[in-house]
């Protein structure tokens, strides 16, 4: 490799160069466009699901309808993450539904409750009523806010990931801010 | 600005706003505390948003799902590529539809012009053939890239990427003090790519030049961590949007003097091989970096070099390289010289001090000799100087030998008030006593003793300067007396005037004089002092109250409308007429004394009423009872 780091320019992938290839049967090629968005989509299916097996096994699928969907792709409209994270999106609203629908022929699970408001929580049991009540966002919202806040994406590419106009992201992002502020009270406010 | 409301401050936390929308909002959080509360509960929201968002992928994960997505491709029967041949690639299609949507732009561009719709004409033919793209593009292999001259294949460099990026991420979680876990870890796991000949340096410089946050704080941690990637650190040190990561990365590990030297270097050899590409405010960051982790000469003298070479366009800048400029020259005086200009630059006061103290206790009588020069030099140069900064240092490093020339310098009357008030409020009492000492014993003028004196019993506290006051009271010197005290805080007044009264208890002088020691009294009673002077009070002879000594009568009355009681009044024997006189007056209260409440006279009339022999005359107590009915 080059000795002189000092001049070297910060490496840029090749996105449509990558695709070209995939389609071409490249498996090599594929796993470099996947894999730096595989956390991020972990992340995502975790914040939807509300559990790490299940948003691995919803990336996993996910990975397999990518593969299999390529030609779905219309890249020059939206990055790959964007569209690879929209697959991902997909997946675990199906996933969710499926649940969701055994769920109902089961005796029903309670979920979990937040603490009672204006009590002194600990950081850990904080962050436990923050995941309960990020859980208590509809998906969308709760798809938005943390792609917007945890993986600091634009409104744009929120808004290819989840089919929605940029302006239409943020007002979500905006919503999804209320909603929590009032479920998570005066612990917001207070610490 | 007015209060920016929910709205913005959710934009300002999710950084949406402007540089100058930013500017104003923090502006306005600086000083109003309502909405620097919503603006952290807004951070607060995000940061457990962040926190409650799983972490990196564990090491080898993304292999894992990969493997797992090519054993279930290969069960399938039909794999994409042979069911769908790249013949057509995704963007192909699009072509058609871009070369129609051109074409129709461009006919109605030329029938917009054939009816007269615009008027400038439309690019040459020659002009359109220039912005054409040049076609050697197409000939290059999409799926390679030239990276440092080297051809690479894309989806290979993107996997070492993905690779080098979930190791950074994966180690990222170790705490601070695990930073040698964190290198020798991700060097570790690096090593195969080493061998396969990637630069994981050029890799890691990718990451910290144009990665996406997470990647690139951990990317940052690294390059602090490896000597490899100095560089890296030093040009995102000089990057304005990163300069702030960088700091921080360095402030919470308390860079170590082994990257400090590298660090420096490296910038100087950015300044060296860039003079077209001028630091931007690397300078006086890297001093900071520097002074905050005792960075010696040697430093010094790098960092210099390179902040000279720099062009630097603030004059603090300028300042400060030539002050570490300075410091690296053997010469004494010049190292004081430069230690006081760097301590003027409030980055760099604090290690600035440090040194010269270090500097004083190596050899204090040289520092005295340099001190004094520049406190003289300072003094005299008009009153913009701050003889504090100088003065302040000295004190610290105790050098008494300074205070006796210091006193010589400046006797004879013409003492810097400043001078006197920072004195005052330094406190150092030791220093002062010799600087007092000095002033008395060389016969300073009249004038100036009395100011000697004061400052002595002020700081000093010690029988001969008490002495020395009252003499100087008694000759008539309580004009410049009363213009010292004037100046101070009561709490720094009220001892002078102890001892002024102590030493002549019957004032007797100008109308303005009385007027002055009476507003002083009373301030005092309401300010810090008032039981020191109460203490006093308490042991003179109820004789030496009565008869018209109002200043007293004020002070105490002061006093008990306070918080001393009329019990402490009674017990040491003072009549408690005088106090009800003083209530009766109607005379000019000073601004600072409050009034006796309703609650002392209350205490008054009870005290006088179990008192017969002292009992006031009636009109006394027809007032106390008029007030307290007021």
């Amino acid at each position: 490799m080059g000795s002189n780091v000092w001049d070297a320019p910060p490496i840029e992938i090749d996105e449509r160069a990558l695709l070209e290839r995939c389609l071409a049967g490249d498996r090599q090629s594929f796993e470099a466009l996947a894999a730096p968005h595989l956390a991020t989509a972990r992340a995502l299916a975790a914040r939807l699901l509300g559990n790490l097996e299940d948003a691995e096994d919803a990336v996993q699928d996910a990975l397999l309808k990518s593969w299999s969907g390529l030609r779905g792709y219309r890249g020059p409209r939206g990055s790959f993450r964007a569209w690879f994270l929209r697959v991902v999106f997909n997946q675990c609203t199906d996933s969710w539904r499926r649940a969701e629908a055994r769920r109902r022929h089961e005796l029903a699970a309670p979920r979990p409750a937040l603490p009672a408001p204006g009590t002194r929580l600990e950081q850990r049991e904080l962050l436990a009523r923050v995941r309960i009540a990020m859980s208590g966002l509809p998906a969308k919202q709760r798809a938005a806010l943390h792609l917007r806040v945890a993986e600091e994406m634009e409104y744009r590419e929120i808004g290819e990931v989840l089919k929605l106009t940029a302006a239409s992201a943020r007002v979500y992002v905006v919503r999804a801010r209320a909603v929590l502020r009032e479920l998570l009270g005066a612990e917001v406010w207070e610490r | 600005m007015t209060h920016p409301g929910t709205r913005q401050l959710q934009r300002y936390a999710l950084h949406e706003l402007g540089a100058a929308q930013s500017l104003a909002v923090e502006e306005h959080l600086a000083s109003c505390s309502d909405c620097a509360r919503l603006a952290g509960a807004e951070r607060r929201l995000d940061e457990w948003i962040v926190q409650t968002a799983p972490g990196p992928l564990p090491h080898g994960a993304s292999r894992a799902a990969f493997d797992r997505l090519w054993a279930e491709v290969d069960a399938q029967p039909e794999q994409p590529a042979s069911r769908t041949p790249a013949t057509r690639p995704w963007f192909g299609v699009q072509l058609p539809r871009a070369a129609a949507a051109a074409a129709l732009v461009l006919l109605t561009i030329l029938l917009w012009q054939a009816i007269g719709g615009l008027d400038r004409s439309l690019p040459g033919e020659n002009e359109l053939a220039q912005t054409e793209p040049d076609s050697p593009a197409s000939e290059l292999d999409p799926a390679r890239v030239s990276v440092a001259g080297e051809e690479l294949d894309l989806a290979r460099l993107a996997l070492v990427r993905a690779e080098v990026e979930e190791t950074l991420l994966s180690l990222d979680a170790l705490a601070p003090a695990d930073d040698a876990i964190f290198l020798s870890t991700a060097r570790q796991a690096f090593e195969p790519l080493e061998a396969d000949g990637w630069s994981v340096a050029h890799l890691v410089r990718g990451y910290v030049m144009g990665g996406e946050t997470p990647v690139r704080a951990a990317a940052l941690r690294y390059a602090a961590l490896d000597p490899a990637s100095t560089t890296t650190l030093a040009t995102a040190l000089d990057r304005p949007d990163l300069t702030e990561a960088v700091l921080g990365l360095l402030d919470s590990r308390r860079v170590s003097l082994a990257l400090a030297p590298r660090l420096v270097r490296a910038l100087s050899q950015l300044v060296a091989e860039h003079p077209d590409r001028p630091l931007s405010a690397t300078g006086l960051v890297s001093a900071d970096v520097l002074a905050r982790n005792g960075g010696g000469v040697e430093l010094a003298e790098l960092l210099a070099s390179a902040v000279a070479r720099a062009a630097t366009r603030s004059p603090q800048d300028v300042a400060v390289a030539r002050a570490y400029e300075l410091l690296q020259r053997a010469e004494l005086a010049d190292r004081v010289e430069a230690l006081l200009r760097l301590g003027e630059a409030p980055a760099h006061e604090v290690r600035a001090r440090a040194e010269f103290l270090a500097l004083a206790d190596a050899e204090p009588r040289r520092v005295s000799e340099v001190m004094l020069a520049v406190a003289t030099d300072q003094l005299r140069s008009g009153p913009s100087v701050r003889p504090p900064v100088v003065l302040d240092w000295a004190l610290a490093a105790r050098l008494h030998t300074l205070a006796e020339p210091l006193a010589l310098t400046l006797g004879g009357g013409t003492a810097e008030p400043s001078l006197l008030t920072f004195l005052a409020e330094l406190g150092d009492a030791r220093c002062v006593t010799l600087l007092f000492e000095a002033w008395r014993e060389q016969g300073v003028s009249t004038s100036a003793r009395p100011l000697a004196a004061a400052l002595g019993v002020i700081l000093g506290r010690d029988a001969s300067a008490s002495e020395a006051l009252g003499s100087a009271v008694a000759d008539g010197a309580l004009h410049d007396l009363v213009r010292l005290v004037e100046e101070y805080p009561a709490r720094v007044a009220g001892p002078v005037l102890v001892v002024c009264l102590q030493r002549r208890p019957r004032v007797r002088g100008t109308d303005d004089l009385q007027a002055f020691l009476i507003s002083s009294i009373a301030r005092l009673g309401t300010e810090h002092d008032g039981r020191a002077l109460l203490a006093w009070i308490e042991t003179r002879p109820s004789t030496d109250i009565g008869g018209g000594q109002l200043p007293l009568a004020w002070a105490a009355a002061a006093l008990l409308t306070q918080e001393a009681s009329l019990s402490a009044w009674e017990r040491a024997g003072h009549d408690p007429r005088v106090l009800s006189d003083v209530a009766d007056s109607t005379g000019p209260w000073p601004a600072a004394a409050k009034r006796p409440s309703a609650r002392l006279l209350r205490s008054l009339d009870r005290s006088l009423k179990r008192s017969p022999s002292r009992v006031p005359d009636e009109r006394a107590t027809n007032d106390i009872s008029r007030k307290e009915t007021r």
